[in-house]
């Protein structure tokens, strides 16, 4: 697949982003490739430490110092160069093409300022029309996110709405312009179970609603299932599995991920009977991979080549994993926990 | 007696905005009536949301809050009436491992002076005693008792957990309370503290009280589990019985709202609203404003908490009626 | 040749070379911490210079005509002249900042032991007794200090000693502030209620939890605030209520020094600028202090 497919909505080659602090450069995303195609929900998983934070601030450019994109990162958006681009002109995609959605709602909105006032700065930056106009479309995004009674809504301020409303809030901040793309940094993470439930619904149905892409960035595997087209897992700044949903879960490639989806309780689980595997040791953080494969030493099935870092590996379906294993095909496993759940 | 813990009518009301001459202020009932049993050697999971109670109710449980209304009593004493220094002793059995792992331990003592302090206080041993019990207690841990001399910010998340766990249980308690112990750790962390508690269990011959909001991690370790809403319990059943048949609407509002890592199953009942506020709980029965199967008897009359089936008790008129879009995910 | 493996926590970390390469581009030290460099040397000379105070000063400083009076800076055997009694400034200068550095610190440091105290018995016990205690204080507090010292000094007599207790009763609102905020923060910490489950009394937690914690903060406060005792101290004995003649500190030196500024500025303004010279080197040296004691990057 090349830059020039049009179904391809945003491309990252190699991207690379690296901190520079007064006694180590910490390589937080170091060689991530990502595709995300028109409409589609790519969910990046992974741990603290893997780098997905980093990669969806890497990509609204919104990287600041110490931190930088080093050279050679490519970061392609509608077949144009992201990185090339001007402050100015970037500005112009921020809100607009591409917008993002944190995990703290409360962090993103003005406490000063009303809800309403915030949403219509959303779009007054990047349209030309009137207040009245601008309020009116203000107004539809409320009621799009499902915010109840979205007129008496917009007068009122951050802290006298909930925590699932302030989501919704930002949601609608965020989408007002009608974003290609939008990207989610945990954003249910901070949320109640029930709450949360309403809020990935609220995502699927604008997505279905615009043909918005959708970058979900998390760590609960869960989420991921229910939400994503194609998952990409990361370990050590760089994707090691990518796939369908239906492939990751159902037959996990990379170690990693199999380990992962080993050692999360299910519910259904209990630990007399599906003991937990774990995963031994820690991640070693962003100024300390090893060289060869990152995973290595805490993989189960590392043996010499893993001295050398694997490349992606094109398993049959469409699903890749960086594993010296998978050179030679697709592994089988033994059945995995999830096994256990009814089928829908 | 089998029950080690009993929690009897507690109740604990904050109230709320500075004092206002002649006016009472509004109150927060955390926790709004509960009766509660922990049998020896069990562990009871609580599961619940924000403002739900539970772990308001762990620290009454363990004394460090003084209910407004009830009664604690562990092991056959009334721990609401003991004296001060009897309170001391019975600090000695019930501990407590907390969510935070970076607030819950004191960046300037060593992991030495953290793991040895309940000893200290309580005067156990002497110096040279008291360094052995803690090297073991760490090894225990699966950590090398060469970092007694090192400070809790050299540490890992899962590490730190270690760390308060081998501080709550070198004062051999018998009863445990774990208020989230999991919630801030990674998930591949997660299973290896989980998995360190349930051996700790056995080992130590212990009883838990495990507070978690992730019914998953709940319900892998607990045997019974008792579901909070708005500072009242509305379920509490053997964990199978739970998660196989949840009676109480909001039960299986939460198990259809819990992701699972399965692909293609989707959230099907969703509730409507908000989580309300403690403060001002609704007339009758609490949940009713986001129950879909609310009716006049439910803003009339409080549904108390009773045995439907062997073990199984719910707070609902209409307990086992499923609410729409709940599908049984266990096989 | 096989590159050694490193290790970090039971988990090999990768080859030497591969960490090297990564590590050694960008390596820095940290940044030199000025303030903590110039301050403490500022305090350091002054300290020696007031031990070493018998050994250095060529004269008698309370001699009268040791010297031609008003001799200017650089005299044959007087090197800081002397004043109009013909006293050897360079020795009064000396012996005078034993009295002030010492007076500046001993305030410092009771104003701190009482502050400290109450700070945090105000801010972990809260309720009445909080209540209480911020009431008296803000009253302390309500008085300009000059005006509270003088009313001290009044009653108890003008001498060093009642100064710097005057000063220091005056500064203990503002550092038991400080504390109290300080230990609001603290208390409300995991550790606290852990410590509380495991059965330790309140006065436990206060020694061994709170004060521990607090303790960074009242260092760092500490040595500014000497710096701010030396001025008030220098200031009450500028007003003759400190030091009494013939006992002198830098204050009254200063007060001495107007009387002759047109005839020996150079001289007059000595004493001046060692007060400045204090000040500025304990203020500089605190400052740093905190630096170290209390990194912004929240480390604690």
């Amino acid at each position: 697949m090349t830059a020039s497919d049009p179904s391809v909505l945003l491309q990252v080659e190699d991207l690379r982003v690296w901190f520079d602090t007064p006694t180590e450069v910490v390589r937080a995303v170091d060689g991530m490739n990502l595709t995300i195609r028109r409409g589609e929900t790519v969910c990046l998983v992974g741990e603290s430490g893997c780098g997905k934070s980093v990669t969806g601030l890497a990509l609204m450019r919104l990287i600041d110092p110490p931190g930088r994109i080093q050279e050679g990162s490519r970061i392609t958006f509608e077949g144009n160069d992201l990185l090339g681009l001007s402050e100015k002109q970037m500005e112009r995609i921020r809100g607009n093409d591409i917008a993002m959605v944190f995990q703290e709602p409360m962090s993103s909105l003005n406490p000063v300022q009303t809800v309403g006032a915030q949403i219509v700065e959303a779009v007054r930056l990047h349209q030309d029309v009137s207040r009245k106009a601008a309020r009116a479309q203000a107004e539809e995004a409320l009621a799009l996110v499902g915010m109840p009674s979205p007129k008496e809504r917009m007068g009122n301020y951050p802290h006298e709405m909930s925590g699932g409303m302030r989501q919704r809030v930002v949601i609608a901040m965020a989408i007002v312009c009608r974003p290609k793309l939008l990207i989610a940094d945990e954003p249910t993470t901070a949320l109640d179970v029930t709450v949360q439930a309403q809020i990935m619904e609220l995502l699927e149905r604008l997505q279905d609603e615009f043909g918005m892409s959708l970058l979900h960035i998390t760590h609960d595997l869960g989420v991921v299932a229910e939400t994503a087209d194609r998952v990409a897992v990361a370990y050590g700044g760089r994707v090691v599995e990518e796939g369908s949903a239906a492939e990751i879960y159902g037959h996990p490639q990379h170690p990693y991920t199999e380990a992962l989806l080993r050692s999360i309780p299910v519910l259904g689980m209990t630990h007399t009977q599906h003991p937990l595997s774990v995963i031994r040791g820690m991640v070693p953080g962003g100024a300390h991979w090893p060289s060869g494969c990152r995973f290595a030493p805490r993989c189960d099935y590392s043996f010499d080549l893993c001295a050398e870092y694997p490349p992606m590996v094109d398993l049959s379906s469409g699903q890749s994993a960086a594993c010296w294993l998978c050179e030679s095909g697709p592994r089988s496993l033994t059945t995995l926990p999830t096994a256990g759940l009814a089928d829908v | 007696m089998s029950d080690l813990l009993r929690v009897v009518g507690v109740k604990k009301y904050y109230p709320v905005g500075r004092p206002r001459l002649g006016r009472r202020r509004p109150l927060l009932k955390a926790v709004d009536g509960v009766d509660l049993t922990v049998r020896r050697g069990e562990t009871l999971g609580m599961v619940g949301e924000t403002g739900c109670g539970k772990s308001t109710l762990g620290r009454t449980a363990l004394g460090l809050v003084e209910p407004t209304d009830g009664e604690i009593w562990f092991d056959g004493k009334n721990v609401s009436r003991l004296s001060r220094a009897q309170l001391k002793d019975h600090r000695k059995e019930v501990q407590v491992i907390f969510q935070d792992p970076m607030g819950s331990l004191d960046p300037r003592m060593t992991v030495e002076q953290l793991v040895g302090e309940g000893l200290a206080i309580h005067g156990i041993g002497d110096r040279a005693e008291r360094h052995r019990v803690v090297a073991d207690m760490l090894e225990r841990m699966g950590l090398s008792p060469s970092v007694m001399g090192r400070r809790p910010a050299e540490f890992s998340g899962g590490q730190r957990q270690r760390i308060g766990i081998a501080r709550a249980l070198v004062l051999r308690p018998k009863f445990l309370v774990a208020d989230e112990p999991v919630s801030a750790l990674d998930v591949s962390i997660q299973s290896q503290v989980l998995n360190l508690l349930a051996e700790l269990k056995r080992d130590f011959d212990l009883t838990y009280l495990f507070i978690a909001h992730d019914l998953a991690v709940v319900g892998y370790i607990s045997d019974r589990v008792a579901v909070m809403y708005l500072g009242k319990i509305v379920e509490i059943a053997p964990t199978a019985d739970l998660y196989k048949n949840p009676l109480h609407p909001y039960t299986q509002a939460l198990l259809s709202a819990i992701p699972k890592p399965v692909p293609g199953q989707r959230a099907r009942a969703i509730l409507k609203g908000d989580l309300p506020s403690p403060i001002d709980p609704p007339s009758g029965c609490r949940f009713r404003l986001r129950c879909p199967l609310a009716q006049r008897i439910c803003a009339e009359l409080e549904p108390p908490l009773q045995e439907k089936e062997n073990g199984h008790l719910a707070a609902c008129h209409f307990a086992g009626e499923r609410i729409a879009g709940f599908q049984e995910f266990v096989k | 040749m096989a590159d050694p493996v490193v290790v970090s926590g039971g988990v090999p970390l990768g080859t030497a070379a591969g960490i090297d390469a990564s590590t050694a581009r960008g390596k820095r030290g940290r940044r030199p911490n000025n303030y903590l460099l110039v301050g403490g040397t500022l305090v350091v000379v002054l300290a020696l210079l007031s031990v070493l105070a018998p050994l250095l000063a060529p004269a008698d400083p309370n001699a009268l005509g040791s010297g031609s009076p008003l001799l200017p800076l650089g005299a044959p055997d007087h090197l800081l002249g002397t004043d109009m009694l013909g006293r050897d400034q360079l020795s009064r200068l000396l012996y005078g900042g034993r009295i002030t550095l010492l007076a500046g610190f001993s305030a410092a440091i009771l104003s701190a032991v009482f502050g400290v105290l109450l700070g945090m018995v105000a801010g972990f016990l809260r309720g009445p007794v909080d209540s209480v205690i911020m009431r008296v204080l803000d009253v302390l507090m309500s008085f300009p200090f000059i005006l509270l010292a003088i009313l001290i000094v009044a009653f108890a007599g003008p001498s060093v000693f009642h100064a710097l207790l005057a000063i220091a009763i005056a500064n203990v609102p503002f550092l038991a502030r400080v504390i109290r905020g300080e230990t609001l923060r603290v208390r409300e910490y995991e550790f606290v209620v852990a410590a509380t489950a495991l059965g330790a009394s309140r006065t436990w937690i206060l020694l061994r939890h709170v004060l521990p914690n607090v303790l960074p903060l009242v260092l760092s406060v500490l040595f500014v605030n000497v710096g701010w005792m030396i001025s008030q101290t220098s200031a009450l004995s500028f007003l003759g209520l400190g030091a009494q003649p013939p006992t002198a500190d830098w204050g009254t030196m200063l007060a001495e020094a107007q009387s002759y500024m047109a005839l020996n500025g150079g001289v007059a303004m000595m004493p001046g600028l060692m007060i400045l010279l204090a000040v500025v080197g304990f203020n500089l040296f605190g400052l740093g202090l905190k630096q170290i004691l209390l990194p912004e990057d929240g480390a604690r």
